[in-house]
């Protein structure tokens, strides 16, 4: 069972069973602390678990991230850091990619040394 | 389709975008027409142990985070986890939220409750993570999707919830 915020992409690579979730990406289990929305969208993926019949269908669901959908205007549009969007929740889509790296990027630098620490 | 549902963004043509404004060769997606294959799920749901895979960067403090260059390793986190024990990486997408919050990206109070409710039978013992924007289609589907199912498997997983970024 595949939860996705991303349809096109779901639909392209056919998972078998898949709730799509029309929230920004990195947000596709529910919003941030909202604990009955991850609740609404868990209990969704794992009822359409159960009652899902054909192979490739995708069972939208009618939760909205906000009440307009400016947001989706600005989703992985290149040119929005121009625009002075700085990442937030309330630019949940500003630009925040990261240079690719062979390097581990960690949160924070004491995620690090617990690392280094539980591998001593 | 619903009529009441606003359009979902269209991430394939925003990447095509994205990958003309930066003077790159056109995005070559990797698309499957074939029909998707099916499993029926032989237990109750209340008799199922659910697995959880995310690829939304998540490792547990203690462990190495992921890099950014087509990393293929997966982490392995109890999923008796408390949130604030989980960290997320991810060069793709805005982390803000599910770095506050873990839950955005890999649902664990929500299906931790619904193991202690009965809705379901069981969460395995241990959730994968990694992170998605491996430029290896191949390498995806050879070398880590095979041993994140083996994982799986051996957890002894009726069903599984992905959730991709």
């Amino acid at each position: 069972m595949c939860l996705s915020s991303a349809l096109s992409i779901t639909t392209g690579v056919g998972a078998p069973r898949a709730v799509f979730v029309d929230y920004p990406l990195g947000r596709t289990a529910g919003k941030p602390f909202d604990t009955a929305d991850q609740a609404d969208i868990v209990g969704h993926a794992l009822d359409a678990l159960v009652t899902m019949t054909e192979p490739g269908s995708v069972r939208r669901l009618t939760s909205r991230w906000s009440n307009d959908d400016a947001w989706k205007d600005r989703a992985q549009r290149s040119g929005w850091v121009v625009d002075g969007l700085q990442p937030s929740t309330a630019n949940p889509e500003a630009d925040d990619r990261s240079e690719r790296s062979d390097q581990p990027q960690w949160q924070s630098d004491d995620d690090r040394i617990a690392w280094e620490f539980a591998t001593r | 389709m619903d009529d009441r549902i606003p359009d979902p963004v269209d991430y394939l043509a925003r990447s095509r975008e994205r990958y003309d404004a930066l003077g790159y060769p056109p995005y070559r997606w990797a698309l499957d027409a074939s029909t998707p294959p099916w499993s029926d799920l032989v237990k109750p749901l209340n008799a199922c142990r659910l697995g959880l895979v995310s690829s939304g960067g998540v490792y547990a403090c203690g462990q190495e985070a992921f890099h950014f260059r087509d990393d293929i390793s997966f982490r392995l986190i109890p999923t008796d986890s408390p949130a604030n024990d989980l960290r997320v990486t991810h060069f793709a997408y805005n982390t803000v939220d599910a770095r506050r919050d873990p839950n955005c990206v890999l649902p664990l109070d929500a299906l931790r409750n619904a193991a202690v409710s009965g809705l379901i039978g069981s969460i395995a013992p241990e959730a994968l993570s990694f992170v998605g924007g491996i430029y290896s289609s191949r390498r995806c589907r050879d070398v880590l999707a095979p041993r994140i199912v083996e994982h799986l498997v051996a957890q002894e997983c009726d069903a599984v919830l992905l959730v991709p970024v």
